[in-house]
Formats: C-alpha cells, sequence, structure tokens
C-alpha cells in the first residue's frame, strides 16, 4: 500500500536534515560550565551565580516555582503549574541550556562568563 | 436560496469539527511526550481530512473553531498556542497540496513542523526570551514522526470513506488514489 509519494520523502529529508543542522548550530557552544543563571519571568530578570547555592522562589503567572541551584546545576524542584515539564527536565548546568515553564511563563537560561553586567546576590 | 448541497455541506463540515473536537480531547488524555509542546496531532487528521472532501477555506473555518471548542478545556493561553499553530500549519499545508507530486503525508509532516515553529514564535512572544527556540530542532525531529504517523492515518481513513462510497476527494492524487 503506497503511504507516501517521492516528494514526500524528499520533505521528510530535508526537515531532518535541517533539525540535524540545527542541533550542530546550537551545539557549537559545545559543553562549556556556565557560570551564571538567568531567570525571567513577567518581563523581570533576576540573576543568579552557578556557584551559589541555594533554592529561590521565583514568581510567575498564577504561581510559584521553586528553583535550586546546588552540585549538579540548577534545576526546578517543584511548580504550580499542571504539566510539571519543567521539573522533569533539571538539573542543566552548561551554557546555553534552558529550562522553560509555558504556563508560569517562566524561563531560566544558563550563561557563561563575562556575560552579565548585574548579579543578584 | 440556498440548495440541499449547501446543507449537506453544512453537515459535513459540522461534522468534521466535531470528530476534530473529539480527537483533541482524546489527545489530551493521553500521556504527554517528554518534549515540550509535542503532540500527536490527531486533529491534524480532521483537518485533512476536510481540506479533502470541502477545500483549503472551509477547512481553515473547522480548525480555527476546533481550536476554540478544544480552548473550553485547554484554557486561554493554551487558546492562543494552538491558533498560532493551526494558522501557520493550515498555510504550509495549503500551499504545498497546489504542488504536484505530494501527498497527505507531506502536508501533514510540513503541517507539524509549522505548528511547532508557530506555538514557539507565540512562546517566544509569551514569554519575552528567544531562549525557547532551542527546542525547535528535537520538535522538528518529532513532528516528522508525528506528521508522517497522522498523513498516513488520514490517507488510510480517506481511502476507506472513499471506497465506502461516503465521499468523493477533492483531489484524489492527495490521497494516491489513480
Amino acid at each position: 500500500m503506497r503511504l507516501a509519494t517521492r516528494r514526500d520523502l524528499l520533505l521528510i529529508a530535508g526537515l531532518i536534515l535541517c533539525a540535524i543542522a540545527g542541533f550542530v548550530i546550537a551545539a557549537k557552544g559545545i559543553r562549556q560550565e556556565g557560570a551564571l543563571v538567568r531567570v525571567l519571568s513577567g518581563g523581570e530578570e533576576r540573576s543568579f551565580l552557578l556557584s551559589s547555592k541555594g533554592s529561590h522562589s521565583i514568581e510567575g503567572r498564577g504561581g510559584v516555582l521553586m528553583m535550586e541551584i546546588d552540585d549538579s546545576g540548577v534545576r526546578v524542584v517543584s511548580a504550580d503549574c499542571p504539566d510539571h515539564l519543567c521539573v522533569g527536565a533539571g538539573p542543566v548546568s552548561y551554557k546555553g541550556e534552558v529550562i522553560v515553564c509555558l504556563p508560569l511563563g517562566i524561563v531560566i537560561t544558563v550563561e557563561g562568563e563575562g556575560e552579565y553586567d548585574a548579579v543578584a546576590w | 436560496m440556498p440548495s440541499r448541497g449547501d446543507a449537506r455541506k453544512l453537515a459535513r463540515l459540522a461534522l468534521l469539527l466535531t470528530v476534530g473536537v473529539v480527537l483533541g480531547r482524546l489527545e489530551a488524555l493521553l500521556p504527554p511526550l517528554p518534549v515540550p509542546g509535542a503532540k500527536l496531532g490527531l486533529t491534524n487528521v480532521a483537518l485533512l481530512a476536510a481540506v479533502a472532501c470541502e477545500g483549503f477555506g472551509a477547512a481553515l473555518c473547522v480548525t480555527l473553531a476546533r481550536c476554540l471548542v478544544n480552548a473550553l478545556w485547554g484554557g486561554p493561553f493554551s487558546l492562543l498556542y494552538s491558533l498560532a499553530g493551526a494558522a501557520l500549519a493550515w498555510c504550509g499545508m495549503a500551499l504545498i497540496l497546489r504542488m504536484r507530486g505530494i501527498s497527505l503525508v507531506g502536508a501533514s509532516v510540513l503541517g507539524a513542523a509549522l505548528h511547532h515553529i508557530g506555538q514557539l514564535a507565540m512562546a517566544a512572544l509569551l514569554t519575552g526570551s528567544g531562549a525557547v527556540w532551542a527546542y525547535l530542532p528535537v520538535l522538528t525531529l518529532v513532528g516528522v514522526g508525528t506528521g508522517s504517523l497522522m498523513g498516513a492515518l488520514s490517507i488510510i481513513t480517506l481511502r476507506t470513506l472513499v471506497k465506502s462510497r461516503l465521499i468523493t476527494p477533492g483531489n484524489p492524487a492527495w490521497i494516491m488514489l489513480p
């Protein structure tokens, strides 16, 4: 039973190539240890050093997210969201890694050294 | 004076809308995929059926209405993501199906990829952060898989309907009928 045309398969191959290219481009920064944790929530931004340890409560849209920084990196311990994909994602510690909680509108990014100008202790 | 054909068309579109809503609810019951924002895309089957039976314009109305109804359960934010994804996906599918040698599988795969892009764009807009685009490569790969599956499912479904003489497809090339 024919379920795809040749052009379909070409399209699929093309998309897979694009995805792999995307991976490669994103990974160009490779696995560099990050230094700064930047938390964006509702237009407000807070920064934490990855070397600092501690739990932080981040307020989002309609709920609160508990973020913890320890030796394994930064991760989400708990969150007031329906799917908890953010909790299952961590811990992250490399430059460019991201944890997102869409329902709360919170984005946590890890950045490298020398890329920040103000840090909240 | 509205003709009998119009009533039939309306009934058919209403049916497709209902099927789409039910598929959306079914999908919501399934366990989420490990990738944020990844979905099976079951509702795409209803959309492609609408395209095959009644054309692109009618299908757009059906899918927009379907997003609205599914949002009754999902909430306002899920509506924003759905609409962004569905609108972009519809544009791509409408364009690619005009080409020769493309079936519903190709359209479905493109639709899945565009749906993810639309959703990521909305997420980037709502969070004010470009970091969400990091998920695009993974989502594209997932989209290839789910799009192929849903496209194949659409083709099988429509072929069965055609064989049972329940519908006549607008363009038989889409489901690869001779």
